[in-house]
């Protein structure tokens, strides 16, 4: 940028400093007029001043040649006192009259002739520098200007011939010399005004000469004190092409301090334009105030100085507001960093500003989404990603930032959304450069969802249309492995073969092999598992599959019964495997518990407890639970009570914790079992309560009054299951929709929070909603989501949205196809796929039902009243029928479904125009008190009376009643 | 003549000044008394003060046939001479050197004098009692500062005295402990000042105001704003700000953004503020708290940063084999690096 500047020419400046060197000069010859007592050598030299204070320099020049001629041979011209003084005025004057040469011989004769070193031959030397300048003789005007700092270098001025050099040597190329002479000078003891400016002289050369390293250094290790740092707009621009360079280099972390040099365009025109005006008010001030030979000089520099400052204002003035594309640049360096929520600010205040140019705003936007990702905060991301498309749909960057919609769905683990996204990118923009990557997430995305088929449909371009693209092995792998996922394991197995063909030695290889002994596992060859574990754990040891490959191989071992070589591929799983390490830990206590060494599962699970690096998802509890185990194995009663006791009240009420009802089931079977013991020493409440209910109601109430209300919850979680078992599921539901009196959302047990929404959805209550809404943001993995999915299905039916519904009932199936809450959730995907008119796989859902022998009783006969309705809803009442026998037969124990199926029968029936039938139908449930007692009684009475009577009527001679 | 007596008065005026300093400040000292107007005419009046309204400056003076009372126009006054200018030398001595109960309690007295002719008389006379209310919130009294800052912002139009007189209000509030109104204030600040301020009064506020109700990831994002924004121009209250950062960044858990930060810290080398919420956090007794080089000369940033750095990237390790599923190609997220 400096360039751009206008420069003073060298020759124009000696000119001026020159012309403005008449005042002393006339102080300069006074002392003459002590040795010229002549009159006319006197006349004569006031002439020559006479003419140099008008300005006309040549008529000055001329009289000073002139006394020459006229007085050279007079002993008074001749005197070296008069010579003295004489010369290096004569020389001035050449100067100024553009008789470089003659000035040049008058200053060198000068320097021969007198050799005292006093102010006179100091002034002279430097004269000859600015001679040579005059002259455009750089070379020689560094040489000038060199000996002038040699010979005299504590003078003031020899700081500011120090600064010309520095310019000199830039000018002439003598790059090296130039930084060097720099650097001594910014570590000398120069003035600091003096001192910076040379250093900036470097950075500027530096910059222009694509130096980065060197700008670098020169901005970070200077000083630049705000008082002594006369040149803003040079520094800053210098700052900024250095950081963008950095950039361009990906060195973000030092463009990010460099940046931090460069002010907002507005400010920086207001600092340099009262930097203008500080330099002008210091001339105003000090012009003329110095006396001595150089005061010229040094007014000089201030012209100069000013000149420069007043170039860059205009040059800035002229330039566009740099601002909001260098701070999004600087956001960029931010992003690159992973510091996102400084990028965040700067993008998003640069998305949100009205008079930011649409182009760069739109660049904001879009990086603005870049940071969300980075911050994981998907909502935002997915929230300013769909303002970005409303608002520049049609720009280039639109397909980018659906791809980050998707992969923000995607992360939320909403795959659906993610590839309904995915689906208009493949549709709409099928020649993008990324087409292959969509392809890819939308492949993966319906592994997830266990769509194998058309997963691999968009995978399988990358075995040959795609073979080279960087996501080829990657693709391809889990091409193969969607075979393993739906357990086509010959199939699976075949491909990673063909793979391993196709990338051997290259960086997919290992994995390869772990995934090939998977494979090999899931076939039940167990051996040949173990094999290709070995095989690969020795060969890749630092692989990122070791941890997975050990656990593997610990699971082989035990099923082949080799339990000591199984605990010991699990104790080589450490920490560092994540959530690996405490499943190893746990299979490790399995192992024990299965050689009845109840010592050394003990001493394990303590020695996990007494780890001092557990993570947040470390099964404390759990450990605890099974410490506890063995306690009660060993008949240590009065050590397993208070480690119980332990665990509830460390974990209790903290929200992470994942084994607390296990604790509970353990306190209960512990009651049940020693409930009769007479010999007990120990004393708890559990066994001094009145029964385990009473206990969990006692506990509750005291957890309730101490504010551990995540324990409350809890307790009652627990109380309801145990209601529920029974049967009695209103009493189920009251229990823990009274927790919602006392108990705020965020401190509830996300099991407690989900099964409310569930109940609540039942109820048609839109809280429902608000509380499945927060353990799937909260909790998103916990195993009790499936009731908030269900909850989130219900509301959808409820508002007539059965798409959405279809979805939150897909995830179920797909992520927790076997959790308690499948079966209900399979019977409401029944009913809403025919409501969706897809009557085939309703029948589907209703007859998987039916094979479940774990949903016998109400599920199996909720199954057949589905397809009973189905087949209502197909207009075929002949098949619908026998479903709705069947339930009336068969599942007596439930009241309303079989009341109802004998009302939907009897209807049947009556369509069919079966009239005896249908009132049969109808005669056997009024019979039946406890029937009549249901919801449909009054209906199937009022039709009954309705039939028989229409009936009568017709017959001849009966009465209306 | 009456000219003569203007300067006269002035001269005494000024030599008053070189006795005031071992004099004993008394307020009621200044009430009533002479006031002296020199009126736009050149005139010079002298009487004893009876009133003072919207309008009008009325005196009793004494002629040679007696009292007269006689009311002069704000229009027509150029100027007032009170007395008791020389204890605004010995008011800014006590400030210098700390003694702010001493700098507030003569400030305020001669504010007390004045504050009714503010109307008739130049800005910078009511400038003058900017340290007034500086030193009331120095003194621990910021209802004297809200106060003073609130009518003195009345009657002033200088942008950069006006954007002071609001800090300090609005310091003045968060000090008293009304922080629902710090927060309206402080959100009204940050509306108003932009992006680039010298000051991060407001944003240093609202991370305070977030710290206090345990919400730091609020406190981090507050007091990162003016930190992104700053440059090498000096900034009021961004080490403050700083200093919040690092510790919110500490307690959400955020170890790589409290490091980049504590790098800045370093690197700009800003002084490290032991703030009294940090220092009282329950959550911060025992954690690496950052010294600053400023501060004892030496860098000694007791931080794992380094430790960190030292192991090894897993990253890279997975490099050598790929990726956990393949390697991602460099573009797998749209433009992640890409030079805008």
């Amino acid at each position: 940028m400096s360039e751009g500047f206008p420069r003073k020419g060298v020759a124009r400046s000696v000119i001026g400093l020159v012309t403005r060197g008449c005042f002393f000069l006339s102080l300069w010859l006074f002392p003459i007029s002590l040795v010229a007592q002549t009159g006319t050598l006197q006349e004569g030299i006031q002439g020559a001043v006479a003419a140099f204070s008008a300005g006309d320099y040549t008529e000055a020049h001329l009289r000073f040649e002139a006394l020459e001629s006229d007085f050279g041979r007079e002993p008074e011209f001749q005197d070296p006192e008069v010579q003295r003084v004489l010369l290096p005025v004569r020389g001035f004057s050449a100067l100024a009259a553009g008789e470089h040469q003659a000035a040049l011989e008058g200053f060198k004769k000068f320097l021969k002739d007198f050799t005292a070193v006093d102010e006179a031959r100091a002034f002279v030397r430097y004269s000859l520098g600015l001679v040579y300048l005059a002259m455009e003789d750089r070379e020689a005007a560094v040489g000038a200007l060199e000996s002038f700092v040699e010979e005299f270098p504590a003078l003031p001025e020899a700081e500011l011939a120090t600064l010309q050099r520095i310019r000199l040597l830039f000018d002439l190329g003598r790059l090296e010399e130039g930084w060097g002479l720099s650097e001594r000078f910014y570590q000398g003891d120069a003035s600091p005004t003096l001192r910076i400016q040379g250093r900036l002289l470097a950075l500027e050369r530096k910059v222009a000469e694509g130096r980065t390293d060197g700008s670098l250094e020169l901005l970070m290790g200077t000083d630049w004190g705000a008082t002594s740092m006369p040149e803003l707009a040079a520094l800053a621009f210098a700052a900024l092409r250095t950081g963008d360079e950095l950039m361009a280099q990906d060195r973000p972390a030092d463009a990010l301090e460099v940046y931090r040099m460069v002010p907002p365009y507005q400010r920086l025109l207001h600092d340099q334009t009262e930097l203008v005006e500080r330099a002008r008010r210091e001339i105003e001030e000090r012009t003329g105030a110095r006396s001595g030979r150089f005061a010229a000089v040094w007014d000089d520099y201030r012209q100069q100085t000013l000149q420069r400052l007043e170039g860059q204002k205009k040059a800035l003035e002229g330039t566009e507001d740099y601002t909001a594309g260098f701070q999004l640049r600087f956001g960029q360096a931010f992003l690159s960093l992973g510091r996102f929520r400084e990028a965040w600010i700067l993008f998003s205040n640069l998305a949100e500003d009205k008079t930011v140019e649409t182009g760069l705003g739109r660049d904001a936007h879009y990086r603005w989404i870049l940071a969300a990702y980075a911050a994981e905060d998907w909502d935002q991301a997915l929230a300013i990603a769909e303002a970005f498309q409303e608002k520049f749909s049609d720009a280039d960057l639109a397909p980018d930032s659906l791809f980050l919609m998707a992969s923000a769905f995607q992360q939320k683990g909403r795959f659906h959304r993610a590839n309904e996204v995915l689906d208009r990118l493949i549709e709409n923009y099928p020649d993008h450069r990324r087409y292959p990557v969509w392809r890819y997430t939308r492949g993966f995305n319906r592994s997830m969802l266990e769509a194998y088929d058309t997963a691999r449909a968009d995978l399988m371009p990358f075995l040959n249309e795609w073979a080279d693209h960087p996501m080829a092995p990657r693709a391809s792998l889990y091409h193969a492995l969607t075979f393993q996922f739906e357990g086509s394991f010959e199939q699976a197995l075949e491909a990673i073969d063909q793979l391993m063909e196709v990338y051997r030695g290259q960086g997919i290889y290992p994995e390869l092999r772990y995934r090939r002994a998977a494979v090999l596992y899931a076939r039940r060859q167990y051996a040949d598992a173990r094999i290709g574990l070995r095989g690969f754990i020795e060969a890749f040891p630092g692989h990122f599959l070791i941890p997975e490959a050990r656990v593997l191989m610990g699971d082989i071992l035990m099923g082949e019964g080799r339990l000591e070589d199984a605990a010991e591929a699990f104790a080589r799983v450490g920490p560092e495997a994540g959530s690996l390490f405490p499943y190893a830990v746990f299979q490790r206590g399995k192992i024990y518990q299965a050689m009845e060494d109840y010592e050394r599962m003990e001493q394990h699970f303590r020695d996990y407890l007494a780890r001092p690096d557990h993570a947040p998802d470390a099964r404390l509890s759990e450990a605890l639970f099974w410490i506890g185990w063995v306690l009660e194995r060993q008949d240590r009663l009065e050590e397993a009570f208070p480690l119980y006791q332990k665990a509830l009240d460390q974990y209790g009420d903290d929200p992470e914790a994942v084994e607390i009802s296990s604790v509970l089931t353990a306190l209960r079977e512990l009651r049940e079992r020693h409930a009769h013991r007479t010999d007990l020493s120990t004393a708890h409440p559990v066994m001094e309560a009145e029964g385990f209910e009473a206990w969990l109601r006692e506990a509750r109430a005291e957890a309730r009054e101490a504010g551990r209300l995540t324990f409350a919850s809890r307790l009652a979680l627990f109380e309801a299951g145990l209601v529920a078992d029974r049967d009695r599921d209103q009493l189920a539901r009251g229990i823990l929709l009274d927790l919602e009196e006392y108990i705020p959302p965020e401190r509830m047990d996300p099991e407690v929070l989900a099964r409310l929404a569930d109940h609540l959805s039942g109820l048609g209550m839109g809280r429902a909603e608000e509380y499945a809404g927060m353990v799937l943001d909260l909790y998103p993995r916990h195993r009790a989501r499936g009731w908030a999915y269900l909850a989130m299905a219900r509301m959808a039916q409820a508002e007539n949205d059965p798409e959405e519904a279809d979805r939150w009932l897909r995830r179920i199936e797909n992520e927790l196809p076997a959790a308690p809450m499948a079966i209900e959730a399979r019977l409401l995907h029944g009913d809403v796929l025919a409501g969706l008119g897809d009557f085939e796989s309703a029948a589907g859902r209703f007859e998987e039902i039916l094979r479940l022998r774990k949903a016998r009783g109400r599920p199996h006969a909720r199954a057949l009243a589905g397809l009973a309705r189905l087949h209502q809803k197909k207009g075929d009442p002949k098949r619908a029928i026998p479903y709705w026998q069947r339930v009336y037969t068969v599942y007596r124990a439930y009241p309303e479904l079989v009341a109802e199926a004998y009302v939907q029968s009897a209807m049947l029936f009556r369509e069919l125009e079966d009239f005896e039938a249908a009132v049969r139908s109808l005669e056997e449930m009024l019979g039946q008190t406890r029937l009549v007692e249901t919801e449909f009684g009054a209906l199937a009475e009022s039709r009954y009376r309705e039939w028989v009577n229409g009936a009568a009527a017709e017959l001849p001679g009966e009465a209306q009643p | 003549m009456r000219r003569w007596g203007w300067i006269g008065w002035m001269i005494f005026s000024g030599l008053g000044v070189l006795g005031a300093g071992e004099e004993v400040f008394d307020p009621e000292s200044l009430e009533g008394g002479e006031v002296t107007l020199r009126l736009q005419s050149g005139r010079v009046v002298t009487g004893e003060l009876i009133g003072v309204d919207d309008h009008q400056v009325s005196l009793r003076i004494q002629q040679d046939a007696g009292e007269v009372s006689m009311g002069f126009s704000g229009s027509r006054i150029d100027s007032i001479a009170f007395r008791g200018n020389e204890w605004f030398e010995v008011a800014e001595t006590a400030r210098s050197e700390g003694d702010w109960d001493k700098a507030m309690r003569i400030y305020d007295g001669l504010y007390l004098q004045r504050t009714s002719f503010f109307r008739f008389l130049p800005e910078r006379e009511a400038v003058a009692f900017l340290p007034l209310v500086e030193t009331s919130l120095q003194a621990g009294d910021p209802a004297r500062a809200i106060a003073r800052a609130q009518r003195l912002a009345g009657i002033l139009s200088d942008p950069d005295v006006l954007r002071r007189l609001e800090d300090l209000e609005l310091l003045g509030y968060y000090r008293i402990g009304l922080l629902l109104r710090a927060g309206v204030l402080a959100q009204a600040w940050v509306q108003e000042r932009g992006r680039f301020s010298d000051s991060a009064l407001g944003w240093y506020i609202l991370a305070k105001l977030s710290f206090r109700d345990e919400d730091p990831e609020s406190a981090l994002w507050h007091a990162l704003h003016p930190l992104v924004y700053a440059d090498r121009s000096p900034t009021e209250w961004l080490n403050e700000c700083l200093s919040l950062a690092i510790a919110s960044a500490q307690l959400i858990g955020d170890y790589a953004q409290r490091d980049h930060l504590i790098g800045d810290l370093r690197r700009w080398d800003l002084p490290w503020v032991e703030l009294p919420e940090i220092r009282l956090h329950p959550g911060l007794e025992d954690w690496p708290r950052p010294v600053s080089r400023t501060e004892n000369g030496i860098p000694s940033v007791e931080t794992p940063l380094e430790d960190l750095q030292q192991l090894p990237d897993r990253r890279e390790e997975e490099a050598e084999w790929g990726d956990p599923r393949g390697p991602l190609p460099e573009d797998w997220l749209p433009s992640l690096l890409d030079q805008p």
